[in-house]
């Protein structure tokens, strides 16, 4: 039979008849036709989306023999046969094959997918190949339920081999007892079965009991692990059975599982109240709880060392040695406890525990130091250290691109990484300055052009990306962007550069520098940053201007009103004197620097001069340029910040949710003006709080977009942080960046994004949130009462746990600015509250260890007033009352 | 993924058998790679039970975890590769490298940590399964525990199980990290030293979980933070989560040394046990492996043969290899001598010892010279030159490659190109192809 004949025949023939030819068939004859029936099974059986035109077969089936009469088991490894026949079944092909493989290919199978088990199980029921023992035959066990094709279990070998297999498998992924019996009725679980059988008599309780520690000691996985001790708790193994299988627990607690530990614990507890462990073996084992990061273990641990010297008196001093262990842990409380246990037992009359103490003095929490100290005879040990301030005091000169070269490199460099707005600012001022120069070497330009294409035609998210894109394929091949956008505009998702967007205005201020380069200008940048603060020095933005009015070129208008918002507060007087008032842009710029200048007709210009002048005073001039008004555009904007607590209506569910409503102006046109982009229409859709952008860069960009008034820029970024939010790389990062740089102005909408971004979920951006604070703090930028006022209407709304802002302000202390954490609660705690909100113990806890680090005491009044009246029980009123009764107050 | 089929094949497991006080860690040797597979390695008694048997599971702990899983990775198809054991003159050391590339860990038990009683000095891999890892968390500090690497070893503990075979398909990144972080440590500069307690309060802040976030560990008053902004003195640390093994062995520390290469951003946490230590290093990302680092490819471009052969020739297990020493033998400037050990080390001949800061002698159990010849950048720049892209004028080259012409030139003591891998890394890791074409260029036409 030739090979098309034979493709011919399977095509058209059922899986009997080509079973029977394939089985009169020698293997070297079929063997020479397997490359075509592969092909012909990946066209027509392996495909999951079978496309119109491929090859037609009368019978799948028939392939699926086909293939295993002609190919070699490393093929078959290859193509994972997921799809076996079923008429005749997988036992009848292979017995009328005969093929030499079939042992180790029921294995591969099973490995491959343990699900298989009970279509494969047909294979050694009928003496084919021997029952297999691998691991993944155990997975199957656990994933199916049984290994017979009739859904039943060998019950002989069930109860003899397989199920002992169990405490010795961990499995895998969706293969594991943990895993298996977490998503069925706890009727069917493994679990349930094994103490049915162990009930019924059909198997050992004892071997079980023993098989379960086995498994614990087999260093599996923490989520796997907790099946067994699980399985083992619920044998409820008797005293006596506790007591003969003491070791196994004492050395389980040195387990690297926590919750195995925690098993263990509570096993050597009840052993050692019916005293059947020896004293010193229960010393010894108990080193590593006395470590544990769980408290409860901890505690457990100290529990059962003073019970050991209780029974053993003569081990005191070792039990107190062993006890030190403990002061390891950070909780205050727990240190305290084990200081108690040493004093009971004698330490603080020993040298070695005492030194042993001492060790734990330079880290122990405030409230214990004193006594730590004293018991192990050092001096208390303070440090003054602090956290080295990294945000520097003065802004530093911003260096431009020096020539051609550099313009090169800077602008490469910013097509890989957009991290840094000053450098895309900074590439943009060297295309500005020696773009046209570089246009004259084609050559040179060619990776330029090669890679801004390649970045063109792979958007993401990031709507910095494809604007330097876009700007590097215009200036290196002259591509006119409007060909560009219409390429990208028959893709939707780049909603995102519309009108009044920060990409567009990215963008479009990029278009205006690249139609100076075309004409074979090289002018300056309007609005490149002076200097790391972000603004524009009055004096460089004059003589920058110069340059355009002794060319003859007029500023691109996008660039001059990002040029305006970006005006430094200094030396405008001066910078004033320079400048002529010959063209409408010259007199903005004057206007801006303070003249009293009669505006011109050209809405955004003047918006964005008038958003430069200092002070922000209402100019009716410039807002009737604009029907209706909008804010920050000749009308200073004023909001509000309102935070409440949603209540979900399916459940005990609740988050928080927070405006900051324009409360004095109505429209809300972005595109209309500059200075109004950050104050989109609230359109209530989920993403409306995500106008900056949803990726670090593009929100790292919007940042400098009026770096001397960040206060509009922390309204977005307080609508934009979802708190239980975790992201690998979170964009709100991107509006911390303000923050880090020198001038920074902190107002209400500062200290509230503060406030906000310490609670939120994301340790990335809390640890940021944190540095940003202590910073601040430590160079006076921050205010206790606006930060506090924050705090304290986050707090009374009780949408988010109290601990997480614990947990900031104690990183905040821990930098050095434990003053300004201090003073911050205590000024929160100003409130008679009805409800005292969750996690509230811990807040009170953090503002006494800060109380007695700084040596002082609550003195406020008010504060003192909330702490006498605050309810609740617990670790509330035990802060509360030692609080009020450090401040002399009983 | 290309990756070269390693295959384990052990004449028994190893184990840790007999009673809680008296105990034998029987280490059985790899012997498809040994020449001699009745070799016996090590007879030996640890000194410090607990302290060697933790740190012993911590490096197979490290062997066997997987940091970073590529989206398109099933994690269930990779297997785990055995740790090196080096048996040298003066110290018997225990290597491994997490399947995701991007962390080594090394145990160095120097003659105070052990009673010796045989040694032979030699490289191999042992076998190290999950239940003898659970089994060495539960050796007490009072118990007996000897140690056994090789055939003797085995001979006590075997129980007449079957030969233990493994085959295990080692990618090539796996391969070259362990010879590449070997260049990255010897570039390596002390940052800080914690206490005790200080490294045990460190360790415990650090997420459980896995934490891709990038911190700056810096002391303060002797005390380790985590900050999310880089300060003076600081170390980079991501994916924190790694350093989670040093966790069961904190508290047995006199001390935790830290390391930093400047130019990497990798890091090393050398837990110093006073008669032993343990050295984990970290690539700056937990997805990033070591081997693309390329610290060596200058090198290995423009390698002077002789010299490294001459260096190659005068090891002999040294445990320090003294390059003063070195160069005074082979009459090779102190620069050549140390230019030679990191291409050996490129080819697994030599590891480097961070607190001695040294190498020493010891040669891994795999094929590193045909390894090392397959870096992808080496062969791209040869296809590059062989092909004549490099037009080189004044020390300024253009290289045309790929529909575009790069221009390499000089920028101070190296070489700055217009290629995006150039643009997003810098001179980080190691020289791009183009670069590395004209360092070719210019040995041959020298």
């Amino acid at each position: 039979m030739t090979e098309a004949d034979f493709i011919q025949f399977i095509s058209t023939n059922t899986a009997e008849t080509v079973l029977q030819h394939m089985a009169k068939t020698p293997k070297a004859d079929r063997r020479k036709h397997a490359k075509a029936v592969m092909r012909l099974f990946k066209a027509t059986v392996w495909v999951f989306h079978k496309e119109p035109g491929r090859p037609k077969v009368a019978d799948e089936g028939a392939v699926v023999i086909a293939v295993l009469a002609t190919a070699s088991l490393s093929e078959l490894k290859a193509i994972k046969l997921w799809r076996l026949p079923e008429r005749p079944r997988i036992d009848e092909v292979l017995r009328a094959l005969q093929p030499d493989w079939i042992e180790e290919w029921v294995l591969d199978l099973i490995e491959d997918n343990p699900h298989r088990i009970q279509r494969v199980a047909l294979i050694w029921e009928n003496g084919l190949c021997p029952r297999p023992t691998s691991d993944a035959f155990i997975m199957g066990y656990y994933a199916r339920g049984f290994v017979r094709s009739n859904d039943e279990i060998d019950e002989d070998v069930f109860f003899s081999q397989d199920v002992w297999r169990f405490f010795e498998v961990e499995g895998g992924g969706e293969f594991s007892l943990a895993a298996c019996d977490k998503y069925v009725s706890p009727t069917s679980t493994w679990a349930h079965r094994l103490l049915t059988y162990a009930e019924a008599g059909k198997l050992d309780r004892g071997r079980l009991l023993d098989a379960a520690l086995d498994a614990l000691d087999r260093d599996f996985g923490q989520f796997v692990a907790g099946w067994y001790s699980r399985f083992h708790t619920s044998l409820k193994p008797t005293p006596e059975e506790i007591a003969v299988r003491v070791p196994r627990y004492l050395r389980l607690l040195s387990s690297a599982v926590p919750p195995t530990v925690s098993f263990a614990i509570k096993a050597v507890q009840a052993a050692e109240k019916a005293q059947a462990v020896a004293p010193a073996a229960l010393l010894d084992a108990l080193e590593p709880t006395l470590q544990a990061r769980a408290k409860g273990t901890v505690t457990a641990g100290l529990r059962l060392l003073a019970s050991g010297a209780k029974r053993d008196p003569s081990l005191s001093i070792r039990a107190a040695q062993i006890a030190t262990l403990a002061l390891v842990n950070e909780d205050a409380g727990l240190q305290d406890k084990a200081l108690d246990l040493i004093e009971k037992l004698g330490g603080a009359e020993d040298p070695a525990v005492r030194s042993a103490v001492a060790e734990y003095v330079p880290l122990a929490a405030p409230s214990v130091q004193a006594r730590m100290a004293a018991l192990s005879g050092v001096q208390r040990g303070k440090t003054d250290d602090v956290m080295p301030i990294r945000q520097p005091a003065e802004a530093t000169a911003i260096a431009p691109v020096a020539d051609a070269d550099e313009a090169r490199a800077v602008f490469l460099s910013v097509l890989e990484n957009r991290r840094d707005p000053f450098a895309i600012e900074r590439a943009m001022d060297g295309v500005a300055l020696f773009g046209a120069a570089l246009r004259t070497d084609a050559k040179a330009l060619s990776p330029l052009k090669k890679r801004a294409r390649q970045l063109f035609n792979t958007p993401n998210d990031s709507v910095v990306r494809l604007a330097m894109a876009v700007t590097g394929c215009d200036l290196a091949d002259g591509t006119q962007q409007h060909t560009l956008w219409q390429e990208l505009d028959k893709d939707s998702s780049h909603s995102m550069l519309s009108s009044g967007s920060f990409g567009r205005l990215l963008v479009d201020r990029n278009a205006e520098i690249l139609a100076r380069v075309m004409d074979g200008h090289a002018m300056p940048m309007l609005s490149m940053p002076s200097d790391t603060s972000g603004c524009i020095a009055a004096g460089d933005l004059v003589s920058r201007l110069a340059v355009y009015r002794d060319n003859g070129v007029a500023p691109g208008p996008v660039d001059l009103q990002l040029a305006l918002v970006r005006l430094a507060h200094g030396n405008r007087k001066e910078a004033l004197a320079n400048l002529s008032d010959q063209t409408e842009a010259e007199r903005a710029v004057m206007y801006a620097l303070g003249a009293d200048v009669t505006p011109g007709n050209d809405p955004p210009l003047w918006a964005a001069a008038w958003a430069a002048r200092q002070p922000a005073e209402a100019d009716s001039r410039i807002a009737a340029l604009f029907k209706p008004n909008l804010p920050d555009c000749g009308i200073p904007a004023q909001v509000s910040l309102k935070a409440w607590r949603q209540d979900s209506d399916s459940g005990p569910y609740y988050w928080p949710r927070i405006a900051i409503p324009v409360v004095n102006v109505d429209g809300a046109d972005t595109a209309a003006a500059l200075p109004a982009i950050f104050y989109p229409r609230d359109t209530n859709y989920y993403f409306s709080g995500r106008h900056c952008g949803v990726v670090f860069e593009d929100v790292a960009w919007a940042s400098l977009v009026r770096p001397g008034w960040q206060e509009p820029f922390f309204r977005q970024a307080i609508l934009a942080l979802e708190t239980d939010e975790k992201l690998s790389d979170h964009y709100c990062l991107g509006f911390l960046e303000p923050f880090f740089r020198p001038g920074i102005t902190v107002g209400p909408l500062g200290h509230a994004t503060l406030v906000y971004y310490l609670a939120s979920l994301d340790k990335s951006v809390t640890a940021l949130t944190s540095d940003a604070i202590a910073e601040l703090a430590l160079i006076g930028k921050l205010d206790v009462g606006s930060f506090s006022d924050v705090l304290k209407q986050f707090l009374m709304i009780d949408a988010l746990p109290t601990g997480r802002w614990t947990k900031g302000l104690a990183a905040v202390a821990q930098a050095g600015a434990g003053d300004f954490s201090r003073q911050v609660i205590l000024e929160a705690l100003g409130f008679s509250p009805d409800k005292t909100p969750r996690d509230m113990g811990g807040m009170l806890e953090l503002l006494y260890e800060l109380h007695i680090s700084s040596n002082t005491v609550p003195d406020r009044p008010e504060t003192l007033a909330c702490l006498k009246t605050m309810p609740g029980g617990g670790k509330v009123a035990k802060f509360a009352g030692k609080l009020i009764k450090m401040a002399g107050q009983t | 993924m290309v990756a070269i089929a390693q295959s384990y094949s052990y004449s028994t497991a190893s184990a840790l058998r007999g009673t809680v006080g008296n105990q034998v860690l029987a280490l059985a040797c790899d012997t498809a790679s040994s020449q001699d597979p009745n070799r016996n390695f090590l007879t030996a008694r640890a000194l410090y039970p607990d302290v060697t048997a933790r740190s012993l599971r911590a490096v197979s702990e490290i062997v066997g975890s997987r940091f970073y899983v590529p989206p398109s990775m099933l994690a269930r198809i990779l297997r785990e590769a055995d740790p090196v054991a080096t048996v040298s003159p003066g110290a018997v050391r225990f290597e491994g490298f997490s399947a995701c590339c991007s962390a080594y860990i090394r145990l160095d038990l120097g003659d105070a940590a052990l009673d010796v009683s045989h040694r032979q000095n030699g490289t191999t891999n042992v076998d190290f399964g999950a239940e003898l890892r659970g089994a060495l968390a539960t050796v007490a500090k009072d118990a007996l525990l000897d140690l056994g690497i090789g055939s003797d070893a085995v001979a006590v503990v075997h129980d007449g199980k079957a030969i233990v075979e493994k085959k295990v398909p080692l990618p090539l990144r796996w391969i070259k990290g362990f010879a590449e972080v070997q260049i990255i440590m010897s570039g390596m500069t002390p940052a800080f030293r914690l206490s005790r307690v200080a490294a045990q309060r460190f360790l415990r802040t650090l997420p459980r979980s896995k934490d891709d976030t990038l911190h700056w560990v810096s002391v303060l008053g002797g005390v380790a933070r985590l900050s999310a902004r880089e300060g003076p003195g600081a170390v980079p640390l991501r994916g924190g989560h790694r350093l989670r093994v040093l966790d069961t062995v904190a508290a047995k520390v006199d001390g935790l040394d830290v390391f930093v290469n400047a130019d990497t951003g990798a890091t090393a946490w050398v837990m110093d046990f006073g008669t032993q230590r343990l050295t984990l290093v970290l690539n700056v990302d937990p997805w990033r492996g070591f081997s693309g680092d390329g610290g060596l490819l200058t090198q290995l471009a423009t390698s002077d043969g002789a010299a490294t052969a001459a260096v190659r020739a005068q090891l002999n297990w040294q445990d320090r290899i003294d390059v003063t020493a070195m160069a005074e033998t082979t009459g090779l400037p102190q620069p050549a001598v140390r230019s030679a050990l990191a291409e050996l080390a490129a080819i697994g001949l030599v590891g480097f010892d961070l607190v001695t800061n040294a190498y020493f002698h010891r040669v891994l159990p795999f094929d590193l010279e045909r390894v090392t010849s397959l870096n992808p950048r080496l062969k791209a720049a040869e296809k590059l030159l062989a092909k004549g892209a490099v037009q080189l004028v004044d020390d300024v080259a253009d290289i045309a490659s790929e529909g575009a012409t790069h221009r390499v030139q000089r920028d101070g003591d190296a070489w700055r190109c217009t290629c995006p891998w150039y643009a997003k890394n810098g001179q980080q890791r190691g020289p791009c192809k183009h670069v590395l074409a004209v360092e070719m260029f210019l040995e041959q036409h020298a």
